[in-house]
């Protein structure tokens, strides 16, 4: 009886927590975009309002700001997100959720491969017999880290369009090599910082007393490795939960550049238009995400480490 | 690496510094007699060749450089005196009340710079200032949250201890213990963050959304050289291996700075 009470009082306020965290980012996120003379759509150069007193935009614009703040709050919260003011006949309902299926699924995919190069990267950093190749492979890692998005992406899209045409004309996402491109695109400046944290963290295990004892009872460097994997993945454990908020909106560039129909290239489209409501419903998705995967990480470390401490 | 190794290297770097603000003084969008599209020759001007309207690409690139640098460094400052005053305020304050501002800093934190940039443009219709106060919000709440766990771990010191039990003023605190152990640890992290300052000043005006002609940047120039990137490479390649080259410095020089710190100490 006592665990169950214990239980519902734990998720009463992890749900009270997140209900703050809503209400906060909302009312910041509403008052900035209203910070521009009390409505972003004051911009004359937005689109012109033939008839602006029948337009949805006019609507929203001749409303006092309390009632609009009240109701379009209410709005989120029940999924009456209506219509983008550019097209009023995909509800944005339907039409947000694909998009952050396909960036939920570029961001799980770049932490799988930048989690598994940057330990890669790190082990022959560390354990590789030659020494000009662990210095080769540091060399690598600094470089690959130095690389931004606003280079590499312009750069790697040209040389791909060049022996490989069909990427510009496909307006497919799922196009094998524009989402496999896209994918090693991404995840370069994680798998630098991952690859630093694993080889910093590894620096200091070359004199682990249990790596010693491992190999000393005849297990061999992978197996040895293997049963240590937990306090390998310990240093980036507590990163991920910053990586992950980072490549949801971190991105933005690179879905810019290949025609990628994610949250972000979305959000970039309506800032432009000055599209309200999709600019508002991204946004707190974006703020959103970060406290669920922020919780999730910690959760994770928790499960890697259970000295860490942190409960859900 | 030795000291005047250290010294030499700081040299360089300031005259590199120095010499790019001298040469850029040269106008950056002035056209010039050269034919568009000129390829970069070692013997005559244009050295790295000219653009379509028949510019200079030479002092066009020093001063999206300097302009660069120029943001990306006086919002690095900035942020820091910043979070060095609120994290030391913060500190003398009740718990629920430093909660509360760290809290609220943090959500300031995860709002998409891009919809902050815009809206602060719109609102403000000046582009430099924009792109400072995103900047400014983009480091903050890492800075603060830094300073503040630092200074947290400073009371469980034992001086800390000791001159609290002695009963010293909340002024006394600050300007002998906090100050100078806020700075010394976190000079080189701050410093760490300047090349992902400049890494979003670049991507902010490459979207179109930071610095804007007349004005010019390294985010801009790229894409103004992107539609020529296939037909005349140059105007692409060279602010790109420029860009990579500050960054890699920058990147090295954070990595330095402690070990030249703990030399200077030494």
């Amino acid at each position: 009886m006592q665990r169950i009470t214990h239980q519902i009082v734990r998720i009463g306020s992890i749900f009270l927590q997140f209900f703050i965290y809503l209400v906060v980012s909302y009312s910041v996120i509403f008052f900035i975009m209203h910070a521009a003379d009390g409505s972003p759509l004051n911009n004359e150069n937005t689109m012109p309002l033939t008839h602006a007193h029948d337009s949805s935009i006019a609507r929203i614009i001749e409303k006092p700001l309390p009632i609009l703040y009240i109701n379009t709050f209410k709005n989120f919260i029940f999924f009456n997100w209506g219509t983008s003011f550019f097209n009023s006949i995909d509800s944005l309902v339907y039409y947000i959720p694909q998009a952050l299926s396909i960036t939920l699924l570029f961001t799980v995919v770049t932490v799988i491969v930048s989690v598994l190069l940057s330990l890669f990267l790190a082990l022959i950093a560390i354990f590789h017999p030659k020494k000009w190749l662990r210095s080769l492979i540091i060399l690598f890692i600094i470089f690959i880290g130095s690389l931004p998005h606003v280079i590499i992406a312009p750069i790697l899209f040209i040389l791909i369009s060049r022996y490989m045409p069909s990427i510009i004309l496909t307006s497919s996402w799922f196009y094998p090599p524009k989402f496999f491109t896209t994918i090693i695109l991404i995840s370069l400046p994680y798998t630098a910082l991952f690859a630093k944290l694993i080889y910093i963290d590894l620096k200091e295990a070359t004199q682990w007393f249990h790596l010693k004892q491992l190999l000393a009872m005849g297990f061999s460097l992978s197996q040895s490795l293997w049963c240590l994997r937990n306090r390998l993945l310990s240093p980036i454990s507590r990163y991920i939960g910053i990586a992950i908020p980072q490549l949801l909106s971190g991105f933005i560039l690179v879905e810019d550049i290949f025609r990628i129909p994610a949250l972000g290239s979305i959000s970039i489209e309506a800032i432009n238009r000055r599209d309200y409501p999709i600019i508002l419903i991204t946004s707190m998705i974006f703020s959103l995400s970060i406290w669920i995967f922020t919780r999730l990480a910690l959760f994770l470390q928790q499960k890697i480490d259970p000295r860490v401490g942190v409960s859900l | 690496m030795k000291k005047k190794q250290y010294y030499l290297l700081l040299m360089i770097i300031s005259i590199f510094m120095t010499g790019t603000i001298y040469l850029s003084s040269r106008m950056p969008n002035h056209i010039q007699k050269y034919t568009p599209f000129q390829s970069p020759q070692i013997r005559k001007l244009p050295i790295l060749g000219s653009d379509a309207l028949g510019r200079d690409y030479m002092p066009r690139l020093q001063t999206a450089i300097v302009t660069s640098l120029k943001i990306s460094f006086f919002s690095l400052t900035c942020t820091f005196i910043l979070s060095l005053a609120l994290a030391i305020s913060v500190s003398h304050m009740p718990t629920v009340i430093s909660q509360s501002i760290l809290y609220l800093l943090r959500i300031l934190f995860i709002i998409p710079s891009i919809l902050l940039a815009s809206s602060l443009l719109q609102s403000t219709k000046l582009r430099h200032l924009t792109m400072i106060i995103t900047l400014i919000l983009a480091l903050l709440y890492p800075l603060v949250h830094m300073m503040h766990a630092l200074l947290e771990s400073q009371k469980k010191e034992s001086y800390w201890l000791v001159s609290k039990s002695l009963g010293g003023s909340h002024w006394l605190f600050t300007k002998k213990h906090q100050f100078p152990y806020l700075l010394w640890h976190s000079i080189p992290i701050a410093f760490s963050r300047f090349p992902r300052l400049l890494v979003l000043e670049s991507t902010l005006s490459f979207l179109g959304i930071g610095i804007q002609e007349p004005s010019i940047s390294l985010g801009l120039l790229l894409q103004q050289s992107l539609p020529y990137a296939q037909s005349h490479s140059y105007l692409f390649y060279i602010p790109a291996f420029s860009f990579i080259s500050l960054l890699f410095l920058l990147q090295w020089l954070g990595l330095y700075i402690p070990a030249l710190m703990k030399q200077v100490t030494e």
